[in-house]
């Protein structure tokens, strides 16, 4: 690990303006993560199908099936990373910290957190079906809280840095020229990033597009997916 | 019904579409409908395209309902020909499967399939003297008919891909009734002019509708080459008229566009190629018709061939096609290849430098022609076909020594292809003894230097590996920068060191050398010939030892090559780079590569770094919650 950032230290030497550009672009580009509500929401939806799975082997019996412990203990975590504001000592420190920040402010949020607290936090009997049920009204809560939200929205909200960038800040080429070698002037640079994000839908993720200009001309649409990489959907 | 069917034979495609389509939509009395979709097709097969893929789809339900076994044999028939006549071989093939008498039919409709055309005639030509023996004394039954027209038209039509035209001319001539498409076909490519004029007086009144853009096109030919009767005016009017015939048939075809297209596509590229041709030959030969001998006249011509045969050499078939649609593009232009030359040769009394060059330019082209032919027959597998046109080559008498060596080049390739589809040793003897036989006072450094290299390759194949070293490094003496030479030492090396039982045993200096002569062939610009090499590098570097010898020779040899060979692999170079054993040396390289491409290095190496801290994060995290419950506990 030390040899990584050896390299990293020699070329923030050698170009710095390059790379603290890409630094800087690369941290805005975080901010376009999912929000709250959309990641509790697929935690339910994993959790949901996790139920449907054992209820379809135990569909014998089902009335009477109890959820295993694996499950108990991701319901746990759920609420342990969502509902707690006190310090943590999970590894994703920073992050929970920054999310239950946010989700203080968010009055909807406060209010329906007692409700959820009480629904996920199994006492006694743990029933399958009850917590199936459960899971689908609070999908069903959430996914309604967030068809109210816009389908896209402008750039500028989350990050005046993207949207003021232009290529006399830095020669940055598009993310993933670089993947298959080509002559140098074949390398389009970005010219500036377009205004509108907008929300793709899939299964279970919620995604963010964008869309940059490179200095021929062209818009290449990105998908900023979760963990930390971006990929091309061109 | 029938009658009108009759009668539609040369409407407009829509009406019959309507008809056809209203029959069949309303499902009428289903022993009917097959007896008429079976006759019409052949009345409409002129026509018929328009609907036929649509139509093709309707048989093949209509096929299936019907139970009356009469009807069975002929619709299979008439769907086969309409397959073949929209050139889907796949298709027609499998309508042949369910209908074939003689299992060896099937087997030569297969090798057909997948370009193996010599076996495929040979299969035939058996199933053709099978037959002739079982029926010899009873007759054959009407169904086998079809079967033996096939084979008659597949046996023609692997001599084709086979470039065996003079055995189909004399096919063509020696019945009593002769076949004068065929004719027509193959004897302007030997060239037989006469026959070729007689050919076409036979078939003015007697072509095929769907074919007479190929009469033209041949009258056309004649006009040019043949040396009776030139008639350059004429040539005009023939590709007139058979772009308007191409033009019609095309219409004919469904607007999506698909194999039926293909070969009125191959069609358009001979008639422009005929055009061309006579724009040549007016050049060519107004010039000596005018009575001003000066040098102004002889230099204008010049321009027009370099710009003709350049064009010709640039717009080339593709690879994929017919190997006979590229003997007819060559062979013509061959003709005019050696007009050029025989033009410019027997000007003997004016020894003029400009015709010298003229006639050099045209067997140049020729050679060159030639050659592109062997290799695309090579490439097909056919390697008769290849070394024939190769061989052919020695029929032109002054050949630039270029030429020569893409010549044996292309030769030794075709026997080593042979041999790794056939390996018994004779191919790699008949290689070496081609390379022994070469004179090489005639050819460059670096010529020579790749002869070396192919040699020491084929030593190497044969297992003889003294002799294989020493031409190796032969080659690499006469020319440092041969790529070729650098990159099959390698590989010579690459063999013996990973052919070694026993893991333990390796031998490591071969793997230094290996990757020494790898890391040599990458060094140039062109990233996508490196690219195997380097695989083969970092592959190799799994095989290292505990001093990290092939990680040091890496990085010792990395200086000459250029970053952007490195490029496609940073991710690969990232995680040897982060694994314990040998990431010290492979940090310059790194470096190297960042230095010139930061933003390529930069993502990759940011996400693997984050990736390690976390891990390293969760790893101090257990640990800590461990010693804790532990801690507890107590």
């Amino acid at each position: 690990m030390w040899r990584c950032s050896r390299i990293m230290h020699h070329q923030r030497d050698l170009n710095s303006n390059v790379m603290t550009t890409l630094e800087g672009i690369v941290d805005q580009l975080m901010n376009l993560r999912e929000d709250w509500n959309e990641e509790i929401l697929r935690q339910l939806r994993l959790a949901l199908a996790k139920c449907y799975h054992s209820a379809f082997e135990t569909r014998d019996n089902v009335a009477d099936a109890c959820f295993s412990m694996p499950t108990f203990q991701f319901l746990r975590k759920l609420i342990v990373t969502f509902v707690s504001d006190t310090e943590t000592e999970s590894s994703e420190a920073t992050s929970v910290q920054r999310r239950s920040q946010i989700t203080v402010q968010d009055l909807d949020w406060v209010q329906m957190k007692p409700n959820f607290v009480k629904d996920f936090s199994f006492k006694g009997s743990r029933k399958l079906r009850d917590l199936i049920v459960k899971l689908k009204k609070w999908i069903k809560i959430l996914e309604a809280k967030k068809n109210l939200s816009p389908k896209s929205w402008l750039l500028e909200e989350k990050s005046h840095y993207l949207s003021n960038f232009s290529n006399q800040i830095g020669d940055i080429a598009l993310f993933g020229e670089f993947l298959l070698p080509k002559v140098f002037p074949a390398v389009v640079s970005i010219s500036r990033f377009m205004p509108r994000v907008d929300i793709v839908n899939k299964q279970y993720n919620s995604a963010r597009r964008f869309y940059v200009r490179g200095h021929n001309g062209k818009e290449y649409p990105y998908l900023g997916k979760d963990f930390l990489d971006i990929s091309l959907s061109n | 019904m029938l009658l009108l069917e009759h009668s539609v034979e040369k409407v407009h495609p829509n009406t019959l579409t309507s008809g056809l389509g209203g029959l069949i939509n309303n499902n009428v009395n289903l022993s009917v409908a097959s007896n008429v979709t079976a006759t019409a097709p052949k009345y409409t097969r002129g026509s018929m395209n328009a609907n036929s893929e649509w139509q093709s789809n309707e048989l093949i339900p209509a096929e299936l309902s019907v139970n009356v076994q009469t009807y069975k044999h002929e619709c299979a028939m008439t769907l086969a020909n309409l397959y073949e006549t929209l050139n889907e071989e796949d298709y027609w093939s499998g309508v042949w499967q369910k209908h074939a008498h003689y299992k060896e039919t099937l087997i030569g409709i297969a090798y057909e399939q997948q370009g193996f055309f010599e076996e495929a005639k040979s299969s035939f030509e058996l199933v053709m003297s099978k037959a002739r023996n079982d029926y010899s004394n009873q007759p054959a039954s009407f169904s086998m008919n079809d079967e033996l027209c096939l084979w008659e038209r597949h046996w023609i039509r692997c001599s084709k891909e086979l470039n065996q035209w003079d055995f189909l001319l004399d096919y063509g001539t020696t019945n009593d009734l002769p076949n004068w498409m065929l004719v027509l076909e193959s004897a302007w490519r030997i060239p037989d002019w006469d026959k070729m004029s007689k050919a076409i007086m036979a078939m003015e009144t007697n072509m095929p509708s769907d074919c007479t853009w190929k009469l033209a096109l041949y009258k056309g030919y004649n006009a040019i080459c043949n040396s009776n009767n030139r008639n350059l005016e004429q040539v005009e009017q023939m590709v007139e008229l058979s772009t308007n015939f191409l033009i019609k048939e095309w219409r004919r075809l469904p607007s999506i566009v698909s194999s039926a297209h293909i070969r009125i596509l191959h069609a358009a590229h001979q008639v422009i190629e005929l055009q061309e041709a006579s724009h040549l030959h007016q050049g060519l030969f107004t010039a000596s018709g005018l009575s001003h001998p000066g040098l102004y006249i002889h230099e204008r011509p010049q321009v027009d061939i370099r710009a003709v045969i350049k064009t010709w050499k640039n717009r080339l078939p593709i690879v994929a096609d017919d190997l006979s649609h590229w003997s007819d593009i060559f062979t013509w232009r061959q003709h005019h290849y050696q007009a050029i030359v025989s033009r410019y040769d027997t000007d003997g009394s004016r020894i003029n430098a400009a015709n010298g060059q003229n006639s050099l330019i045209g067997s140049h082209a020729s050679a060159q022609s030639l050659i592109h032919y062997a290799r695309i027959a090579r490439k097909h597998c056919l390697f008769n076909v290849s070394l024939d046109s190769l061989n052919r080559i020695h029929t032109i008498p002054k050949v630039p020594i270029v030429d020569c060596f893409q010549k044996i080049r292309q030769q030794l390739k075709c026997h080593l292809q042979i041999h790794s589809t056939n390996p018994s040793g004779d191919d790699l003897q008949e290689g070496l003894s081609i390379l022994e036989s070469t004179n090489l006072k005639f050819f460059q450094n670096d010529s020579i230097a790749e002869f070396y290299a192919m040699k020491g390759h084929f030593y190497s194949k044969l297992g003889n590996y003294e002799e294989a070293n020493r031409s190796f490094s032969a080659a690499t003496q006469i020319q440092d920068t041969l790529v070729k030479a650098w990159a099959l030492w390698g590989e010579y090396y690459d063999d013996l060191f990973t052919r070694c039982e026993v893991f333990a045993n390796r031998d490591i200096t071969l793997g230094e050398r290996a990757i020494c002569a790898y890391m040599h062939a990458c060094r140039h610009q062109n990233e996508a010939k490196s690219r195997k090499f380097l695989s083969k590098v970092l592959w190799l570097l799994s095989y290292d030892n505990d001093q990290h010898k092939l990680t040091i020779a890496t990085e010792h040899y990395n200086p000459g090559v250029p970053p952007i060979n490195w490029l496609p692999w940073v991710p690969q170079l990232l995680q040897s780079l982060v694994r314990e054993r040998d990431g010290n040396q492979l940090i310059s390289i790194v470096s190297q590569v960042s230095k010139i491409y930061p933003q390529a290095v930069y993502f990759p190496l940011r996400t693997m770094y984050l990736f390690i801290k976390m891990e390293v994060r969760e790893i101090k995290y257990k640990i800590r919650k461990f010693f804790l419950n532990f801690v507890r506990f107590l």
